[in-house]
């Protein structure tokens, strides 16, 4: 592995995380809990030796144990700095592997800050390094599937107030991402997206959006005619494919079967 | 009939264009024509057009559905002897009311189902009279039902120019279809259509986009809800039936070449000919040449984004593309005298023309070998195609252990690797009889040596990636 404490000599190394550390940070796991405790590290420029999500914590021997309140005010500030250092690019990518929630996920975006921060601008260029490839490669899966699911989401219409209501199931945290697309999308168009798996669900009046966490009561009803405009589309799902050129392997690697479920022209 | 019944036969009608009709055009938020239906008041007309397309879904065939893609009708007054709609066929015929459209439109979009509508049709009457009711079809959907988002709409041939003016001021991609990449093909094939008077559409729209702006709109009342709105924002394409027809590859992709110099189109789509229909002008095609559409389009990306040239990949002792590998490849085993190339030193052009390192990949390199000297782990890590790429080149001055000298030797190397699944399907219709390649008299040429950068909407119709 190559060296990447020294990226830039100029620049003195910036340490977020350090092996011989007694302690360790515990954060709430959302991501300003996350860069608030990053800042306190470069702050006292006392390194933990490694940030973890205070709920999957395992107490050991060696570590003590350090809680992390989050503050959006030193998020906030941190996050500006970052920018200014090391671009959008690079501060959004640290957001999308974030939210993939991979395990230790923590750790590779502390390595990533610390050559990103002595680097600059250049980090986005350095995929030959190992931990900036493996930020590139979370984050680009991050996209993907936030992309995928632009297309994929299904709305039916609900008989409560012409609502739309779509289940997902993602394997990424990506509710927050879509919610701006939807928006602007139907502008004044309330709609919900349910993610079955985390259990979240975004709410939207049309011009706003807020994520929920309380379990839906009651089955949705759908309305009177939803079921008609279900219908229609399927027949033009089954109609557009064209018999001669059918691929079913190829069809099944563009949208995977775990996302079928949800999408009602593949419903037989 | 009803509404689900027509929708069967007209969405089965319009599955042959190959237009994979993704929109390639970004207007929300404060663009023209925006999401929040500029100048409505209570801001609700709904549309926004991602930059990159979105697809819905994919048709058992894999292709992306992205947009509603209908006829208007299928009730024809040509005899187009390729097509399933012409007028000696006996097929169901069904018509739909503008309102019909609109409303399906509406209700598709709402429920995430599509991105927007892409509207065609047969010749009902005459040219102008169908181009008026598509008119008066689309303009419902923006004013009346306030959609902002993606209209592809095909301009029939041989529509009067102001009516092709009206519908691109509407909709936000036009397509003008050759149908067939020679003259004297559509002559045969398609008597009531000409190529002087689809390539007279083509130009009425690429002055149109030229002058967006500058023109009064012949549009009334469009400040309803877009004002300001661009003319076909999204660019213009074209298609060619190919199989159909003698003409050989070289023959296709000298016109593509032209075709894209002259109306800048933003895409030509190739459509392997399936036999809907038999005829003695048309070749005896039993399965559609899926796998020389493949390698056209393939061709036609080396020529967009990679640097190439027609003339290049395909010359008098070699018309037609191999369709046993991918023309990169092919073209690089016959110049073999050009490689192995140093991948830490070549420019991004020459990184262009080596097999296995596509537009995504040679940008990585240029980029991260300013950062050190790049080997050939790393090379593989920034997603090139290592298995075709090492026979070509050189990292740090040495080749990859155990690649091959010889000539003979590599090409079956290369052959091997290439898509055998691909092979399997079959290939007929491939050129027979010779037809020069000619220039179509009324392009004029200007020389556009941009490299342009292959957008999600492109990478659909290349499903193999990068070559
Ligand atoms: S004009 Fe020709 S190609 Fe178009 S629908 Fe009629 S017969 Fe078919």
């Amino acid at each position: 592995m190559p060296d990447r404490r020294n990226v830039n000599p100029d620049i003195p190394a910036f340490r977020i995380l350090d092996e011989n550390s007694s302690f360790i940070y515990l954060y709430d796991g959302s991501f300003e809990g996350l860069l608030t405790c990053a800042a306190r590290s470069l702050k006292f420029k006392s390194p933990p030796w490694d940030i973890l999500p205070g709920n999957t914590w395992q107490p050991d021997f060696f570590h003590s144990p350090v809680q992390v309140a989050p503050s959006a005010e030193t998020a906030g500030r941190f996050s500006a700095w970052l920018q200014r250092r090391m671009g959008m690019d690079a501060l959004v990518k640290t957001y999308y592997a974030f939210i993939s929630g991979r395990p230790g996920v923590e750790r590779m975006l502390c390595e990533y800050l610390e050559t990103g921060i002595s680097a600059g601008r250049r980090i986005d260029d350095m995929l030959s390094r190992e931990e900036v490839h493996r930020i590139e490669m979370l984050a680009m899966n991050v996209t993907r599937e936030y992309h995928k699911h632009l297309g994929f989401i299904r709305f039916a219409m609900l008989k409560n107030r012409d609502l739309l209501y779509a289940r997902i199931k993602p394997a990424n945290h990506i509710l927050p991402l879509l919610a701006p697309h939807f928006i602007d999308r139907l502008p004044g168009q309330p709609w919900i997206i349910y993610d079955e798996g985390r259990m979240l669900s975004i709410l939207s009046d049309g011009y706003r959006w807020f994520l929920n966490d309380q379990i839906p009561d009651g089955i949705p009803i759908l309305k009177d005619d939803e079921k008609t405009w279900q219908e229609l589309w399927k027949a033009f799902y089954r109609n557009i494919g064209i018999a001669e050129r059918e691929n079913q392997k190829l069809m099944q690697s563009l949208m995977p079967k775990r996302y079928w479920k949800n999408m009602i022209e593949l419903q037989m | 009939m009803n509404i689900q019944q027509k929708l069967s036969i007209l969405a089965d009608s319009a599955k042959y264009d190959a237009a994979c009709t993704s929109s390639g055009v970004t207007r929300n938020r404060n663009g023209s024509g925006t999401g929040n239906g500029a100048g409505s008041g209570t801001g609700n007309g709904a549309g926004s057009t991602l930059a990159s397309g979105i697809c819905h879904s994919f048709s058992s065939d894999g292709r992306c559905i992205s947009l509603l893609k209908i006829l208007m009708t299928n009730i024809c007054c040509f005899d187009c002897k390729y097509c399933v709609n012409r007028s000696s066929n006996d097929v169901e015929r069904a018509f739909f009311t503008p309102m019909e459209i609109a409303e399906l439109t509406m209700n598709f979009y709402r429920r995430n189902y599509i991105e927007g509508l892409f509207l065609s049709s047969a010749v009902l009457k005459n040219p102008d009279y169908t181009m008026e009711l598509m008119v008066e079809t689309i303009r419902m959907l923006r004013f009346d039902y306030r959609f902002a988002g993606y209209i592809h709409a095909k301009s029939i041939p041989g529509a009067d120019p102001g009516l092709v003016r009206q519908l691109g001021e509407l909709t936000d991609r036009m397509s003008a279809n050759i149908e067939l990449p020679s003259k004297e093909s559509l002559a045969k094939l398609a008597p009531q259509k000409n190529y002087p008077s689809i390539l007279s559409s083509m130009a009425v729209i690429q002055n149109g986009i030229q002058n967006r702006g500058q023109l009064p709109s012949p549009v009334p009342v469009r400040s309803n809800v877009s004002s300001g709105r661009s003319f076909v924002p999204a660019g213009q394409s074209t298609q060619m039936v190919i199989g159909a027809t003698p003409e050989n590859d070289r023959h296709i992709m000298t016109l593509a070449e032209d075709l894209y110099r002259s109306f800048h189109l933003k895409r030509i789509f190739y459509s392997a000919y399936i036999p809907v229909t038999s005829h003695p002008d048309l070749l005896p095609v039993t399965v559609p040449p899926l796998l020389r559409e493949h390698r056209l389009y393939q061709a036609d990306w080396l020529l967009r984004f990679y640097g190439f040239t027609a003339r290049e990949l395909l010359d008098d002792s070699h018309p037609d593309l191999d369709i046993r590998m991918d023309p990169k490849c092919d073209w690089a085993l016959r110049h073999l005298d050009r490689f192995p190339v140093e991948i830490n030193t070549v420019p991004y052009e020459v990184l262009l023309r080596i097999p296995g390192i596509g537009v995504r990949s040679a940008q990585k390199i240029v980029r991260s070998r300013r950062e050190g000297l790049l080997d050939f782990e790393h090379l593989r890590k920034l997603g090139v195609v290592m298995k075709r790429a090492v026979f070509f080149i050189t990292c740090k001055g040495r080749k990859s252990p155990g690649t091959v000298e010889n000539a003979e030797l590599l090409r079956s190397c290369l052959l091997k690797e290439s898509d055998t699944r691909l092979v399997s399907l079959s290939t007929f219709g491939h050129s027979q009889g010779e037809m020069k390649p000619r220039q179509l008299s009324m392009f004029e040429s200007s020389p556009e040596n941009t490299i342009w950068l292959p957008g999600r909407e492109d990478r659909q119709k290349c499903l193999t990636g990068e070559m």
